[in-house]
């Protein structure tokens, strides 16, 4: 299979380049979590950080999120503090979702029978995103896959062009917490239903596929001998989005796999953001090990043992006839 | 990951020619149509070397390895639920809160499965999985370790009650100080744990689907919640069948009925009618293979 090969001059365009201009393509995958998912933020931090830009990324429920907010071409300092400060206001946001101070009250709140109020996705990202989101995916700076469940027909559906907004929207639908998102008569909703953790669609579109996951299960802080019910119900889906992971991995692997250590939270725990930020900085310290390997590896130790030359330090002219991508990928698959 | 509650047993005596292993599937009420399934055992003869079962799956794969044949299951399903005020009189009184908070989303969690299946289930089931006629397994999810377990010794009936119980519905079982709750949650159909211990592996997947309502346009919150639940199991079970297949798998076409549709038993049985034959084909067919 061909696939474009990203040419060294290309390589040189990511925000800080400090590794060599030969890089292997990355695909990044993030997943689904709810609250655990603020997590994705560091891990996009390690890719600033060491002056990479994903090739691709693909995202289910808050995993859409954030890396819908990434490659709009926020940088994660940026995605870091927007999401300190809405997190940090949780009270104004409340506020802000369930007064009508602005917006007629019913835009946001359908009530349905049995007493539970349902929010609209649509609206509630159209309040909380950033407005330098991007609004369609044509404007996106990385190519983005978004993934929904279709409620009735019981399957994955991937959004890559169109309205960003909707397909975030979708991505994120929660049941019992979000209304289902309507599109083209299908209903969608939360993307973790058939695929917590979308490094599948990723496959074959870089060199390196890296999986972020945040579907560790929160059983609570408890060894009571009964969960009470509703931390039975909250997990229970949780134990299912994880079970369907494990099985997936079972079938194939991404090339880095980071499991991020939140199994303490909730989906829900997101006025608990400065702790899930802390538990997962072992995570990004993992991630940023891996990739430096890697990189490592493809850059610099794969090269053949070359005689010492009389000629000064390689220029970077020179670094360009190492072995190409082409070669490397081919050398890794064989 | 999986850990057995304790050193895997066999009991009974193994039957000696083509090992066939059965995996029933979780689904409550639509669980009903794994007698079906057994009936076509009974028909052929044939008695699979192995079972393992998750939740309605467990109830069944235990009654019919403790002795009863699918004809006697249907028997008993069918007097227990033909009539509902029969059935509410038999153990309305011994619910806490009645039986009304059985379907209550706001007190969830009152059913004591143990004592519940205690009172359900036939006499002959009242026993240890060592009495068994054929080697049973029951599929629990530990709770706090998020793991699957395999409850294969020990008494029978807090066992299925761990395995079925559906944490909206029933308390979690506590057995060995673990904290377990419906298999379904980890491994909704279990064919992967019984494959490595027969030549033919048959698999039965009762799980439910997503209705749409003609009137309405976008589900509400109750079947958000079920229909939610239903997508996450068959997502687990299609993630599995990409690294390990079962040589069969039967659906038997009840994805129509909710997990709560037990008195309507009858058109359970009937709508599970087709997948009898399919069973009977696959394993005659399997059986002719081998010679």
């Amino acid at each position: 299979m061909t696939r474009p090969m990203s040419t060294p001059g290309k390589a040189l365009q990511v925000r800080t380049p400090t590794l060599p201009a030969i890089q292997p393509s990355i695909a990044l995958a993030l997943g689904g979590g709810g609250a655990r998912g603020i997590a994705h933020i560091l891990m996009l931090e390690v890719f600033d950080e060491l002056g990479l830009r994903p090739k691709i990324i693909a995202g289910t429920s808050i995993g859409a999120v954030f890396g819908a907010a990434y490659a709009s071409g926020l940088s994660a300092k940026l995605v870091r503090a927007y999401a300190e400060e809405a997190l940090g206001q949780r009270f104004d946001i409340v506020r802000q979702l369930f007064s009508a101070r602005s917006e007629p009250i019913l835009k946001f709140l359908n009530f349905i029978p049995i007493r539970s109020a349902l929010l609209n996705p649509v609206s509630v990202l159209e309040l909380m995103l950033p407005s330098k989101i991007a609004r369609d995916f044509a404007e996106l700076e990385i190519p983005l896959r978004l993934v929904a469940t279709d409620f009735y027909a019981q399957e994955q559906v991937v959004f890559a062009h169109g309205s960003l907004r909707t397909a975030i929207a979708a991505s994120m639908a929660l049941p019992a917490l979000f209304t289902p998102v309507t599109v083209d008569g299908r209903v969608l909703m939360d993307g973790g239903l058939v695929n917590p953790l979308p490094f599948d669609l990723l496959r074959g579109e870089a060199d390196i596929t890296v999986a972020v996951d945040v579907s560790g299960a929160s059983t609570g802080p408890g060894k009571r001998p009964h969960p009470s019910a509703f931390s039975a119900l909250m997990s229970a889906s949780q134990i299912m989005q994880r079970s369907i992971v494990r099985e997936k991995l079972k079938a194939h692997q991404p090339d880095i796999y980071i499991d991020v250590e939140v199994d303490e939270f909730y989906v829900l725990d997101f006025h608990r953001y400065k702790e899930i930020l802390a538990r997962a900085a072992p995570a990004k310290a993992q991630l940023r090990r891996q990739l430096t390997r890697i990189l490592k590896s493809q850059t610099v130790e794969t090269l053949p043992a070359m005689p010492p030359v009389a000629t000064p330090s390689p220029t970077p002219g020179r670094k360009r006839r190492l072995p190409s991508l082409e070669q490397l990928s081919r050398g890794r698959k064989e | 990951m999986t850990t057995h509650a304790s050193g895997l047993v066999t009991p009974g005596s193994a039957p000696s020619g083509p090992r066939i292993a059965l995996a029933l599937g979780g689904g409550s009420a639509r669980g009903l149509a794994h007698v079906v399934v057994l009936e076509a055992f009974d028909e052929l003869g044939v008695k699979p070397c192995i079972i393992a079962g998750t939740s309605m799956g467990a109830i069944c794969g235990g009654a019919y390895a403790a002795g009863l044949s699918g004809a006697q299951m249907r028997a008993e399903i069918t007097e227990l639920f033909a009539n509902r005020t029969r059935f509410l009189a038999r153990f309305a009184g011994k619910l806490r809160g009645g039986l009304s908070s059985l379907w209550s989303m706001r007190a969830p969690s009152v059913v004591d499965n143990v004592t519940l299946l205690e009172m359900l289930l036939p006499q002959a089931m009242r026993c240890d999985f060592g009495a068994l006629k054929i080697p049973f397994m029951a599929i629990a999810a530990d709770f706090y370790a998020i793991e699957q377990v395999i409850l294969d010794s020990g008494p029978l009936i807090p066992a299925l009650a761990a395995s079925a119980a559906l944490p909206s519905l029933s308390r979690p079982v506590v057995l060995d100080g673990r904290v377990l709750i419906d298999g379904g949650y980890v491994n909704p159909v279990p064919y992967d744990v019984v494959m490595d211990r027969a030549d033919f592996t048959l698999a039965v997947d009762v799980t439910g689907d997503p209705q749409r309502r003609p009137d309405a346009k976008l589900p509400g919150t109750l079947e958000l919640l079920t229909g939610a639940t239903q997508l996450l199991f068959h997502s687990i079970t299609r993630e599995k069948l990409r690294s390990l297949a079962p040589d069969a798998l039967i659906r038997p076409k009840v994805g129509a009925f909710g997990s709560l549709d037990y008195f309507r038993c009858g058109e359970i049985l009937a709508a599970a009618q087709p997948a009898k034959e399919e069973v009977k084909h696959k394993i005659s067919q399997w059986l002719t293979e081998i010679g």
